[in-house]
């Protein structure tokens, strides 16, 4: 299968899943395309990856969500779980994984980017003729 | 994470600890390297992994022997195709 991932926002939880979704995907045998865009696209600059610590929740989850950043600390110290970008990087080492970022925030904002600004994960800065053409590479798409 | 190998054709894949997705990796991928009809323990702590390690195992056609409690952790028993 031809799995494509559209990925539109930039909070911990988001990028978590991206990274279980795609290491799943591959570990099966799966190609994987990822497309981030709008906040997304900007986890992916080098300087900014590590800094997303955020989670999307409902207040009344708040403590669950707290035990889940605990233990998330806790078990990459302990080399038992991984960053979402390493998580990407494994993904890359065992199959076809292919990240796309696109442009259109960076030029929004009157930013000028280049592919040293990003994780080395990634393999193409680009733009919506990008994610068509995925799109029309994919067996099945999810949005994240 | 390393497969530590027992015997000829048996290895042992400890992913106690692990949260998801890297038992399903890290067995995967360790199965990956092993000749036809090796056998492969692999040891895990959390109840969704029984389930889901001996599923994508099946899924890539190998064979699920067994699954067995041991106390506070289970032990899944395959056999590569």
């Amino acid at each position: 299968m031809k799995l494509l991932i559209l990925l539109v926002e930039s909070t911990l939880d988001r990028l978590l899943a991206l990274g279980t979704v795609t290491l799943g995907a591959v570990s099966m045998g799966h190609d994987v395309a990822i497309y981030a865009t709008q906040s997304a696209s900007f986890a992916f600059l080098k300087d900014y990856a590590d800094k997303v610590t955020d989670m999307a929740y409902d207040s009344s989850l708040r403590g669950f969500i707290g035990e889940v950043m605990r233990g998330y600390n806790e078990v990459i110290i302990n080399g038992k779980f991984f960053r979402w970008y390493e998580m990407l990087r494994q993904a890359k080492e065992i199959g076809n994984v292919r990240i796309y970022v696109c442009t259109q925030p960076f030029e929004l904002a009157g930013i000028k980017v280049n592919r040293n600004d990003f994780l080395d994960i990634v393999d193409d800065l680009v733009m919506i003729g990008k994610y068509v053409e995925l799109l029309e590479w994919c067996d099945r798409s999810i949005t994240l | 994470m390393k497969i530590i190998k027992i015997n000829e054709d048996k290895y042992l894949l400890d992913a106690r600890g692990y949260a998801c997705p890297y038992p399903q990796v890290f067995t995967l991928k360790a199965i990956k390297d092993l000749g036809s009809g090796s056998i492969m323990e692999v040891l895990v702590d959390n109840p969704a992994s029984c389930d889901n390690v001996p599923a994508a195992v099946k899924k890539l056609g190998h064979e699920v022997l067994e699954v067995r409690e041991e106390g506070n952790y289970w032990r899944i028993v395959i056999r590569k195709r």
